[in-house]
């Protein structure tokens, strides 16, 4: 098939600039190329992970809607990137290209995501792969494919709609502050019920407005054990997942016949008006104060679709965790699928990347030469954000299973902020990255071979009629334990990374280093 | 070729444009001439289709440039900031506006010799864009508004960066392209430039247009 013509350029050209980036990042590359097997295992660990979830009978509702929400917000972010390609869009304005063709950009845009997502989650759940040729399997796969469609084309829609209305950026985020408030309102006000906090966000989403619209729950229906047979859930998912890919593409279509906005290539910073600052050095007085607000700031500012990533990731780890107690049976490596997802997407030194950070501290007259402080708390308010966030699950649990959620918490943020911090510091230096990887794909090897061990030596004992239930049963219990120790070591190796990190610059290298990533 | 009726444009509180109405035809160079702020540039953005204008009608070939995209495909353009792409060499990015302007291979071939020529670039066709000077790199963005003949070219501060020889190239090429049949609509503060290349002065000051008449008629 052959592409449009405005599609193999801009090919042509996203192969240009990361060609160009290797060359000033050599460690990228191998970064890139240890990366692949590294996914390919995780994303078939994830893959065969959530099928045995589903299997298993464990709640299903709001491990999709996060998993969806978390797929759209990837793929946003990519959006997002094309509409500040102030080249790019000066080009296609003024060039004879056809309004379909641009469309097809904006699908190209986000289709690795797409169908990374639609293998791992919703074949995974779905099922797909299991049986063909059934008439339920060809529904299933109609399914995924219209799945496919509707989120490319909602992502396409949601990245149009910010680049063609003027501050559309802050409206999108406003109306998804505003959802979110009355999603928490009827959360806080609705029926109380005995059952869980997690069961009672499932039955807001079942019959929240925008998510019934949206298809989503039509999707979801078709996942839940129902009366009605499959073949009629599936059939009406399908047509209503068309329907508003459909309408979608057809706000598309409008909007893609706008010229774009002219878009700064970097998002400008945030500032606060007079009375607001007063207000907050009130609450926050002093240096300290004024540095937990510019680093509020920059986080609320810049990589707001990474945050939200980091938020995602954490509630599905507690949600995980949180499972166990109704299913202590059940599949506790959502870890992995939670570390897969954060691999995936943490290409590139976001958050702690400080554009323009002089100036706001310049204005909030705090001392821009405390890296260190800034350093904590950035990493301080990443882990009260992930927190918060799982506020609803605590309501849940026992103490030890909150232990744990924060733990992994703190576990995500030093190791993030490391990864970050280690990337900034050592980009230029491939042996670090060869190490690192090296490490990381080990110890995740080790971590699967680890289940496969005591299959094969259970198999041995069987061959050899030596009774040895207890032994297996040991070996089993080990086995799971180191694994899910292995799991999470990658984490923890980063978190190290960061560590030693802040305890090995001295103050003046710390202060030459700072400002070169001001600038 | 194109008309302009009773265009108004307006960027929150100031008035770009107001009650513009033109009627411009094939076979003329058409200045457009004015201080900085004067609404050159918003007027060839409108033209482009690149702008709405909020009162008005644009026709562009018969046809309204916002909404038929195959208009642009016989607009070869100039623009003041950089459309070009740093990442491709020269020749690359030459051959993505022939393919994007549907020229045929043959007739693209012999264009970019003639012109990469002409303009003392055809030693650099082969490098990348951003490795160019910034001279050189616009003497690629007015070559690229020639690729595919276009019917009109439009060009915004064309001779900004460019050496004598270049502009006195363009100055041939844009005759050339005149006697041939087509059009040319120009912005440029250079007014030697503008009285070799231009037929019509049209002459803008606060968003309307004061003067308008043949190149020997409007004071510069």
């Amino acid at each position: 098939m052959k592409l449009p013509l405005i599609l193999q350029l801009r090919r042509k050209i996203s192969a240009r600039r990361q060609s160009a980036l290797f060359d000033r990042h050599p460690g990228l590359i191998f970064l890139a190329a240890l990366a692949g097997p590294l996914l390919a295992i995780m994303g078939l660990a994830t893959y065969r992970i959530v099928q045995r979830y589903v299997a298993e009978g464990l709640p299903v509702v709001p491990l999709l809607l996060v998993m969806v929400a978390a797929w759209i917000g990837i793929g946003l972010s990519r959006q997002l990137r094309l509409n500040r390609d102030h080249k790019w869009n000066s080009f296609v304005a003024y060039m004879p290209v056809r309004p379909i063709h641009l469309l097809a950009v904006r699908a190209y845009a986000g289709i690795g995501v797409g169908i990374v997502g639609t293998i791992l989650l919703i074949c995974g759940l779905c099922g797909s792969g299991a049986e063909l040729w059934t008439t339920r399997a060809i529904i299933k796969w109609l399914l995924i494919a219209m799945m496919l469609v509707w989120v490319l084309s909602l992502q396409a829609f949601l990245g149009l709609a910010s680049s063609r209305f003027a501050r559309g950026q802050r409206l999108l985020l406003l109306t998804l502050m505003l959802w979110g408030a009355l999603f928490l309102a009827r959360f806080a006000w609705g029926p109380g019920s005995e059952g869980l906090y997690v069961d009672r966000i499932a039955d807001i989403c079942l019959t929240d407005p925008v998510l019934v619209a949206s298809g989503i729950i039509s999707l979801v229906c078709t996942l839940i054990p129902q009366h009605t047979p499959f073949s009629v859930t599936g059939s009406w998912a399908i047509l209503h997942v068309a329907l508003v890919s459909i309408v979608l593409t057809g706000l598309s279509w409008k909007l893609i016949q706008q010229p774009p906005l002219s878009m700064p290539a970097k998002p400008k910073d945030l500032f606060l008006t007079v009375p607001s600052r007063n207000l907050l050095s009130h609450i926050l007085p002093g240096s300290r104060g004024g540095q937990i607000c510019v680093e509020l700031l920059r986080m609320l500012r810049g990589p707001h679709t990474r945050l939200l990533f980091y938020v995602t990731v954490s509630v599905v780890v507690g949600l995980g965790l949180q499972i166990q107690i109704r299913h202590p049976d059940g599949n506790s490596h959502i870890f992995i699928l939670a570390v897969f997802a954060l691999l995936a997407v943490n290409e590139r030194a976001d958050l702690l990347q400080i554009r323009q950070g002089d100036r706001l501290y310049h204005m909030y007259g705090v001392d821009a030469k405390d890296y260190l402080r800034g350093l904590t708390a950035s990493v301080g308010l990443l882990i009260s954000v992930l927190c918060l966030m799982q506020v609803p699950i605590f309501r849940d649990c026992d103490i030890e299973t909150c232990g744990r959620i924060v733990c992994v918490c703190i576990a995500m943020a030093f190791s993030s902020t490391g990864m970050n911090v280690a990337f900034d510091h050592y980009s230029r230096n491939t042996r670090f990255f060869k190490y690192l990887i090296a490490v990381m794909l080990f110890f995740t090897v080790l971590s699967e071979a680890w289940h496969v061990i005591p299959i094969v030596i259970i198999l041995g004992f069987n061959v050899i009629r030596i009774p040895s239930l207890i032994y297996s049963l040991i070996l089993v219990c080990l086995s799971f334990a180191v694994s899910s120790f292995l799991s999470l070591l990658p984490l923890l190796i980063a978190g190290l990374v960061l560590v030693s990190e802040i305890t090995r610059t001295g103050p003046e290298t710390v202060k030459k280093w700072y400002w070169r990533i001001t600038e | 070729m194109i008309q302009l009726d009773n265009i108004r444009k307006q960027y929150e509180r100031c008035v770009a444009l107001d009650q513009i109405s033109l009627d411009l035809e094939y076979g003329k160079a058409y200045g457009l001439w004015g201080r900085n702020g004067a609404g050159k540039t918003t007027l060839i953005r409108i033209v482009l289709g690149v702008l709405s204008p909020d009162r008005g009608t644009v026709r562009v070939f018969g046809n309204d440039p916002k909404r038929d995209w195959s208009v642009r495909r016989e607009i070869g353009l100039v623009s003041d900031e950089d459309v070009y792409f740093s990442e491709l060499t020269v020749e690359e990015f030459l051959w993505w506006i022939g393919k994007l302007r549907s020229t045929r291979d043959s007739l693209y071939q012999e264009q970019i010799e003639r012109y990469t020529q002409a303009f003392y670039v055809d030693e650099h066709r082969n490098h990348l864009i951003s490795s160019l000077s910034y001279g050189t790199r616009r003497k690629v963005s007015v070559i690229s508004a020639f690729i595919g003949e276009p019917k009109l070219i439009v060009m915004d501060e064309p001779t900004s960066g460019l050496d004598v020889d270049s502009i006195e190239a363009l100055c041939r090429l844009l005759r050339e392209h005149r006697q041939e049949g087509g059009a040319a609509l120009i912005a440029c503060h250079n007014a030697t430039f503008m009285k070799e290349t231009c037929t019509d002065i049209i002459e803008i000051d606060g968003g309307k247009i004061v003067r308008y008449g043949p190149v020997g008629t409007v004071d510069m």
